[in-house]
């Protein structure tokens, strides 16, 4: 890419549209694969990861010192990886890494279950995840443009959430008819068509950096569209719609994040037969809802506005948590399940689209992101001992309410105090 | 390939050795089959040391310090059953979940196993204790060396396990309780 290479001329120009609108169309089919292959390398993580190191002989509290590991270390990591994804250029390269991270620590629990390792695999693993939802997010703001971002997140979520649905189908059939580290190698494995999809998103990278640097012989970070200056990082956080969506997001993790293993244990206790496959079920069809309503959130985000559906993704909560109380017979668990699908589409698309309303320009969005990243990792934590306390003391129903609760008030913050974040009509 | 393999195995081994004091909550495998290795390790390579007196340097008595295998070590028995992370079969040999933890009593008598029970990839798993009398032991499998006489249905609406506040699934009632 030489800086002294003359203007292209005008039929240069048309042909270079044609092929440049190819490489969008490419670069977004490349951004769908890689939202849904990254998410079934994430589903081996999380709880499975427990049930593995306890089937190893690990006891309780050693598993506990290394699920902490990974809390801390992708707590501790949010904000810098965010900042982190902001300075790099290539957000490709970074998202090669996080995903070659996230194989070798699929590895590291597979084939090197030392303390030691798994220990350094919980945090490869608490860091990339960190880097590359990130990484992801600035890529399709970069594809998208500002004005259909919504779309574009509804469109990922919903490869997201196909991704998560069949990698729990996949990897549960794994742990169930294979040995327990089979999880991991296909956790592993999958990492392979999650780096092919990159290469489409590099090529779109790289052509972009190379028209910016013929447009305006600028540096190739303006590819993210941020030519505005760069704001200080301070003026940011004074913002004071960051720190109430920030609590929005960490109060609607809070209510969220325990519901569903507090249903299923519930369910394990209820159920004859199988409580195996109606928690699946619990699992699975939140996701496929999730695929279903995402896209047309997204479009929704962006004809109608912002605010409406972080009330929409509360008050679905608060009605879940409310139903939790009231009943936890089987089949009903399932179907009220399907509100799950509803909050998590809206909540899903609505954090990284509020947080680039309130970043705009300032070439902080992944900062911001990192900020968000870090209350909802407060809320998880919170949510699963708040819930775990409140149902020892005052019995299940209080734990449901008391999330339901949770809900409310997030609902009731961001009616008052958030404003419309989206920007005003481009 | 296999040689590097196993040169990265003892480099994890030769930290694991050195960081032990810090990861008190880490060695839960020493005396578990997988990790009776590093011990071996870590004593082959010691030994050297305190032979060569540091000049200048005041070794603490060290010679008398120095870790020497137990004089009393004795082959352990062929049958040495382990059952911690081991799988657990209902009376139908069903899967009951595996062993995290035993419970004993002020004499050491076993008191109950706790197994993990239940759940999906990890979501809705329970911890249950279940007492001792109501296990049936299985040494001719190792990877389930201990059975339940109660299935799952019998089990599943127990309250989960906890060190302060535990409860534990007894014998039905029709069994004399006052055996204890």
């Amino acid at each position: 890419m030489p800086l002294d290479e003359d203007p292209p001329s005008a039929s240069a120009v048309t042909a270079d549209d044609r092929s440049a609108s190819r490489a969008y169309r490419s670069a977004g089919r490349g951004l769908d694969a890689l939202n849904l292959f990254v998410a079934n390398v994430q589903t081996g993580f999380g709880p499975f990861v427990a049930v593995f190191l306890t089937s190893l002989g690990w006891t309780q509290t050693a598993i506990g010192v290394a699920l902490s590991v990974g809390t801390v270390t992708s707590m501790a990591s949010q904000v810098p990886a965010g900042a982190l994804v902001d300075a790099a250029s290539r957000k490709t390269v970074v998202a090669l890494f996080s995903v070659l991270a996230f194989a070798a620590s699929a590895l590291l629990f597979a084939l090197w279950p030392t303390p030691l390792s798994i220990y350094l695999a919980e945090i490869l693993h608490g860091f990339s995840s960190c880097t590359l939802g990130p990484a992801i997010a600035a890529l399709s703001l970069a594809i998208a443009g500002t004005s259909s971002f919504g779309a574009r997140l509804g469109r990922n979520s919903c490869f997201a959430s196909i991704g998560n649905g069949l990698g729990a189908a996949l990897m549960g059939a794994c742990g169930y008819y294979l040995a327990e580290s089979s999880v991991f190698f296909l956790t592993a494995g999958l990492a392979a068509p999650a780096l092919a999809s990159l290469i489409p998103l590099a090529r779109f990278e790289a052509a972009r950096a190379r028209d910016a640097v013929l447009r305006n012989g600028d540096d190739p970070r303006a590819l993210d569209g941020k030519l505005g200056k760069r704001v200080m990082v301070r003026q940011l956080l004074a913002d004071r719609r960051l720190g109430i969506f920030a609590l929005c997001a960490m109060l609607f993790t809070l209510g969220n994040a325990a519901l569903l293993p507090l249903v299923s244990s519930a369910l394990t206790k209820r159920v004859t037969g199988e409580a195996n496959l109606l928690i699946a079920a619990c699992i699975v069809l939140p996701q496929i809802i999730v695929a279903v309503l995402s896209p047309r959130v997204g479009r929704i985000a962006d004809r109608y506005g912002h605010r409406i559906l972080v009330m929409t993704a509360f008050s679905t909560l608060a009605a879940r948590a409310f139903l939790f109380a009231w009943t936890t017979q089987p089949a009903l668990v399932v179907a009220i399940q399907a509100l799950d699908g509803i909050a998590g589409a809206c909540f899903g698309v609505m954090v990284p689209l509020v947080t680039s309303d309130i970043a705009g320009r300032s070439g902080h969005f992944n900062l911001c992101l990192g900020l968000i990243g870090f209350a909802i990792g407060i809320g998880a934590t919170i949510s699963t001992s708040l819930a775990g306390w409140a149902a020892d003391n005052f019995g299940d129903a209080a734990a449901f309410l008391t999330l339901a609760l949770v809900a409310v008030a997030g609902m009731l913050l961001a009616g008052s105090a958030l404003p419309e974040t989206r920007p005003n009509q481009p | 390939m296999a040689n590097n393999r196993r040169q990265l195995t003892s480099f994890f081994l030769l930290i694991t050795a050195s960081v032990a004091p810090l990861s008190s909550g880490g060695l839960p495998l020493a005396d578990g089959a997988n990790s009776s290795i590093p011990a071996l390790v870590q004593d082959q390579s010691s030994p050297p040391a305190p032979d060569v007196p540091q000049p200048g340097v005041k070794p603490p008595d060290k010679a008398t310090d120095a870790p020497q295998p137990p004089k009393n070590l004795e082959p352990l028995p062929k049958n040495a059953i382990s059952l911690l992370g081991k799988k657990v079969r209902g009376p139908a040999g069903e899967d009951m979940g595996r062993v995290v933890d035993l419970l004993l009593d002020a004499r050491a008598r076993l008191l109950a196993v706790v197994i993990d029970f239940g759940g999906f990839l990890g979501v809705g798993v329970r911890k249950i204790a279940i007492d001792w009398r109501l296990v049936r032991f299985a040494p001719d499998n190792p990877d389930a060396p201990i059975a339940l006489t109660l299935g799952k249905t019998e089990i599943q609406a127990a309250p989960e396990y906890k060190e302060e506040s535990g409860v534990m699934v007894g014998p039905p009632e029709s069994e004399p309780r006052a055996t204890r």
